[in-house]
């Protein structure tokens, strides 16, 4: 606390004046005249001191308001703990709030950084960026940015301030959501946000716990924007939770034969014991009665500090299930049965929304088959030594990060002709084919149309098929094959039009192609490019075609073709081909803020269910339309009835799983870059507030008091006495 | 308004002026309340036989009555002579308090009814004469009189009228006064005494009831305020008395409630020494506060007088039936 005049405390030395009033007027009483004063007797001692003690409460009123008075003079300025902006100059502001609203802002914050009722990290974030927008003035422009993966504006620059604090009410009713973290995507949206606005003041302003399970990796630093400045004000969101930082996630729960249950879990335990840990499966029925424990087995006792993920196998107790369900107890809110469900026991976890999971049909792997070009492959093997490019590159992406859930790559001879071979692959990758034939297409059709994905790679094979075979149903025409003779030119992706490829491309980079496909202009039409060449031929096209969709290369995965598979970008566009295929539903689960997409002339319709399977009230989750289709985002863990409408065609009900992202479960926060300023050396000033305000209430209240005590008094007084109770008497 | 002159202003009146408005106000109440009659017959009116005392003039024995009685009897008649009413009152230093709540002084509650016993005593033909206690120069006696124009004088003299004087420090003051009334009162004439007993010579009571020797009817009316009768002070308080004479406290530092039924005590003790000793003297002590109804007090001073017995002390019924005022 600092005083503007620190000399007006004196004033509170007249403490004393009340005091001495007192002792003066008990050593001298008011004197009055009376006649038959020598018929008074003089007083008791005994009645002196009751006197005293009356006085008492008056006393203390009085030389509390004296102090007061002194405070008040000295105008008190006191710290406050809440966030405003600090204006170099005067200046209006460009400002992003980062708001990070993935599942580790669940955590709850340790004790000493409570303020304000903030219980959780989010609420902390929240009521951080309310103070900071609370500080904003006229001319300033402001941003939200939502960190949570993917990051996503949540309001473009606005220069309102009501907008703002509309969008900060809306994400307090709506919470943190079980995402994972992404900072640097959040950072770099915020950054490019800023990029066209004049302002000379531009800042991020990052409310993060940093925890987006990158904790030993690259710092995160700012991006690459003139006068931007990145702060992270918040250190006690880095701080451990009051119990610990530890925290186990239940990514899936399936049968796993007639009598066990399989959980996949994941683990971030920094060295704490794994202790009692255990998974409990238990019975839920509708109307929540019937929830019975049917079998538990233990965490094994070594586990990896570092986030790990294992499998638990629970033998389950056969007696305990119900016959109609005992065979696999999944969910099924069709069936109306009591279903299985899995959860961590034996510890308080850091996050505990992460700890349960309704047990689905089958395991959720997704199965990647691989066709390398049914007429080339030999030639391939025999260039690499080994499994073709393409097969290798998709086992490395399914096995690289232990924490993310696991792709299984199955190599196939041929493209399978019937939708009983195609049901079990959530994505399909297929290299040069020399065209499809009639049975293939039509398998091929069905598989896509109820969510398959399927990347194929063009080549001068696809451009002359056999007699008979088409490339349908992805192109209606057949591709030409263009060689090409560069003659020492480059021929690399275009970074402005890199698409899936984007994240490594390094321009302008030799592709050393030989050759390229080319559409026919009729097909064009019917296709999305999403990456292209420097040239502009495009290199990448999407199309969707039902629930699935088809990415299609204009060069084939042959490294003597092109030197494509041998890039950085190929790795890259596969992990987004992969993205693509879970998105799309191919598997029963989902990572949280992942999508669910359909076709643009599909209907789509998702509601939450709860672990009995019951549909939770409320509508639906909204639904986002685009040209190339229609998709919903889930935004937290659970268990969700997807009914999908294909367009003339019947309504299919199927109940999916919304898991936590395995790298979310560990807290650790992320370092920063020395030029990212933290703590008290951002651009945030904490808020000085002058009390003075609150001291004159103060004063006035004890006005009050006194008024109220004297009205008391003379309420409680005896009436006979009051009414003839002289305060002067008059004579002549 | 008229700014009155410091004559006029030297008694608080509070709400009891004009006096001689309020005075023939509370003379005419007390005619309506009595229905007495206001004058006696001019022949001589028998009124019984008592026995023959030594002393008695012989030409008041009834031969006739003694010889059917065997012992010698004296006609008894009803005194003929004029009633002359002496008023003397209290203008000592202590009279002019006036507490809270008060409607005036005691001083002007004494004029007050003083005005008014002599109004009832002129409209029933008798003389009416005033005398002083302390006072000062303005204090001017009026010799006994039944003039109608004797009303105005009184009025006149008790308007001008100050409380001064120190009965307890200036030795015979009180003694000056009463004895003026004394040697002046004829037989049979009434003598009503205003004052409130305080702060005068210890040996006051005496003095006071000797006024009532020679069956000379004599009331003494004691006029307190109102917190003199009640005491009613909350806390330590200094009290100073208005008049002290050698050796006297004037000032006490107390606590009132503490000694509040002591004070109360020591007031009714005095009282009941007054009111004795009148009693043997043929006098009555008639209490009153200057709150009380001035009709019930003229009315019980004059039944005193009319009929004093023997140790009765009168309290104006005014005490219950008429609220204190309040300041």
């Amino acid at each position: 606390m600092k005083f503007l005049f620190p000399l007006a405390l004196l004033i509170a030395v007249g403490v004393v004046g009340p005091i001495v009033a007192h002792l003066l007027r008990r050593r001298k009483p008011e004197e009055q005249p009376f006649p038959p004063a020598r018929l008074v007797p003089t007083a008791p001692p005994l009645a002196r001191r009751r006197a005293n003690l009356e006085d008492r409460p008056l006393l203390l009123l009085r030389a509390l308001a004296v102090a007061l008075l002194a405070m008040l003079a000295a105008s008190p300025l006191v710290r406050c703990s809440s966030l405003s902006l600090d204006r170099r100059g005067g200046s209006s502001v460009a400002l992003v709030l980062v708001i990070d609203d993935s599942m580790s802002m669940r955590a709850a914050l340790a004790d000493d950084a409570r303020r304000d009722g903030a219980k959780s990290r989010f609420d902390l974030a929240l009521v951080a960026a309310q103070e900071i927008a609370g500080s904003l003035r006229s001319g300033d422009v402001t941003a939200i940015v939502l960190a949570g993966s993917p990051a996503r504006v949540m309001l473009a620059p606005t220069g309102e301030p009501s907008n703002v604090r509309a969008a900060l009410e809306l994400l307090a009713r709506e919470g943190p959501s079980d995402r994972a973290t992404d900072l640097d995507g959040a950072v770099a949206l915020a950054a490019a946000s800023l990029r066209d606005l004049p302002h000379v003041d531009r800042r991020v302003v990052l409310l993060s716990d940093l925890a987006d399970g990158n904790a030993s990796g690259t710092p995160l630093a700012p991006p690459d924007l003139e006068r931007l400045e990145l702060a992270a004000p918040l250190e006690a969101l880095t701080k451990p939770s009051p119990t610990g930082n530890a925290d186990c996630a239940l990514l899936a729960a399936s049968p796993d034969g007639e009598a066990s249950l399989r959980a996949r879990v994941v683990c971030a335990l920094g060295g704490t014991p794994v202790g009692k840990r255990a998974i409990e499966v238990r019975l839920v029925a509708a109307d929540d009665a019937g929830r019975t424990v049917v079998g538990t087995a233990a965490f094994p006792q070594e586990i990896p500090p570092a986030p790990a993920t294992f499998d638990v196998v629970v033998p389950l107790d056969r007696s305990k299930l119900p016959g109609a369900s005992g065979s696999n107890g999944t969910l099924d809110p069709q069936a109306g049965k009591p279903t299985l469900t899995a959860r961590i026991v034996g510890a308080i976890d850091a996050i505990a929304a992460d700890d349960e999971a309704p047990v689905l049909g089958v395991a959720s792997t997704p199965l990647v088959g691989v066709v390398v070009g049914e007429g080339g492959a030999l030639d391939e093997v025999v260039a690499t030594g080994g499994p073709p490019l393409l097969e290798r590159a998709l086992g490395a992406l399914g096995q690289g990060s232990p924490a993310e859930s696991a792709i299984a790559v199955r190599p196939l001879p041929s493209i399978p002709d019937r939708d009983l071979d195609l049901a079990p692959f959530a994505a399909l990758a297929i290299d040069d084919p020399p065209g499809l034939g009639p049975e293939s297409r039509e398998a091929l059709r069905s598989w896509m149309e109820q969510g398959g994905v399927l990347l194929l790679a063009l080549g001068p094979r696809a451009a002359s098929p056999p007699l008979g075979q088409t490339m349908g149903p992805m192109l209606e025409q057949l591709p030409k094959w263009d060689r090409l003779d560069l003659a020492g030119k480059a021929l690399g992706v275009d970074p402005n039009h890199a698409g899936p490829l984007g994240a490594s491309v390094v321009a302008p980079t030799d592709l050393a192609a030989k050759g390229r496909a080319r559409f026919d202009p009729a097909d064009l039409a019917h296709v999305v490019v999403t990456s292209a060449f420097t040239d502009g031929a495009p290199l990448l096209v999407t199309r969707a075609i039902g629930r699935g969709e088809v990415w299609m290369t204009t060069l084939p995965f042959a490294p003597d073709v092109s030197d494509l598979p041998l890039r950085p970008s190929f790795l890259a566009m596969l992990d987004a081909f992969l993205d693509r295929a879970e998105d799309r539903g191919a598997g029963e689960r989902l990572e949280a803020g992942k999508l669910w997409l359909a076709g643009p002339d599909d209907q789509l319709e998702v509601a939450a269910l709860d672990l009995a399977g019951v549909v939770k009230p409320g509508p639906p989750l909204p639904v986002e339309r685009s040209k190339t289709g229609i998709r919903v985002a889930p935004r937290e863990i659970g268990a969700y009835l997807v009914t999908t409408t294909p367009k003339g065609g019947a309504a299919r009900r199927e109940v999916r799983a919304v898991s936590p992202v395995a790298r979310e479960v560990d807290l650790a926060p992320r370092a920063l870059v020395d030029t990212i300023a933290s703590g008290a050396k951002t651009g945030l000033q904490r808020t000085t507030k002058e009390l003075a305000p609150t001291l004159a209430w103060l004063l006035f209240a004890l006005f009050g008091g006194e008024l109220v005590l004297r009205i008391v008094r003379l309420l409680t007084t005896p009436k006979d006495r009051d009414e003839d109770a002289p305060t002067s008497a008059e004579t002549r | 308004m008229m700014k009155l002159s410091p004559i006029k202003s030297a008694i608080d009146w509070g709400d009891l002026a004009p006096l001689q408005l309020r005075a023939k106000v509370v003379a005419d109440g007390i005619f309506a309340g009595s229905h007495r009659s206001a004058r006696r017959g001019a022949g001589v009116e028998f009124a019984g036989h008592r026995v023959y005392v030594p002393g008695d003039e012989l030409r008041f024995i009834d031969v006739r009555a003694s010889m059917r009685h065997e012992r010698i009897v004296v006609r008894h008649f009803e005194t003929e002579t004029e009633r002359a009413l002496r008023l003397v009152v209290d203008a000592t230093a202590s009279m002019g308090f006036r507490g809270k709540g008060a409607p005036g002084s005691k001083l002007a509650y004494a004029s007050l009814l003083a005005a008014a016993l002599a109004r009832v005593s002129i409209a029933s033909g008798d003389p009416v004469g005033l005398d002083f206690v302390g006072g000062g120069d303005r204090a001017r006696r009026i010799p006994p009189s039944a003039r109608s124009e004797t009303f105005e004088r009184v009025v006149a003299v008790l308007e001008e009228l100050t409380a001064e004087g120190d009965a307890r420090a200036v030795p015979g003051l009180v003694d000056e006064g009463l004895g003026i009334a004394l040697r002046g009162a004829r037989r049979g004439s009434a003598i009503v005494v205003l004052s409130d007993l305080l702060d005068l010579p210890d040996d006051a009571a005496e003095s006071i009831a000797a006024l009532g020797m020679r069956g000379r009817p004599l009331a003494v009316v004691e006029i307190l305020d109102p917190i003199e009768a009640t005491f009613p002070f909350d806390g330590p308080i200094r009290l100073r008395a208005l008049e002290s004479g050698p050796g006297d406290v004037t000032v006490v530092q107390t606590d009132g409630p503490g000694v509040r039924d002591a004070y109360l005590a020591k007031l009714e003790a005095r009282a009941r020494h007054f009111r004795e000793t009148l009693a043997r003297h043929g006098g009555a002590l008639v209490r009153s506060v200057t709150t009380d109804d001035p009709i019930a007090v003229v009315r019980d001073v004059l039944r005193a007088i009319a009929r004093p017995a023997e140790g009765q002390e009168l309290v104006s019924d005014a005490r219950t039936s008429v609220p204190p005022r309040k300041g």
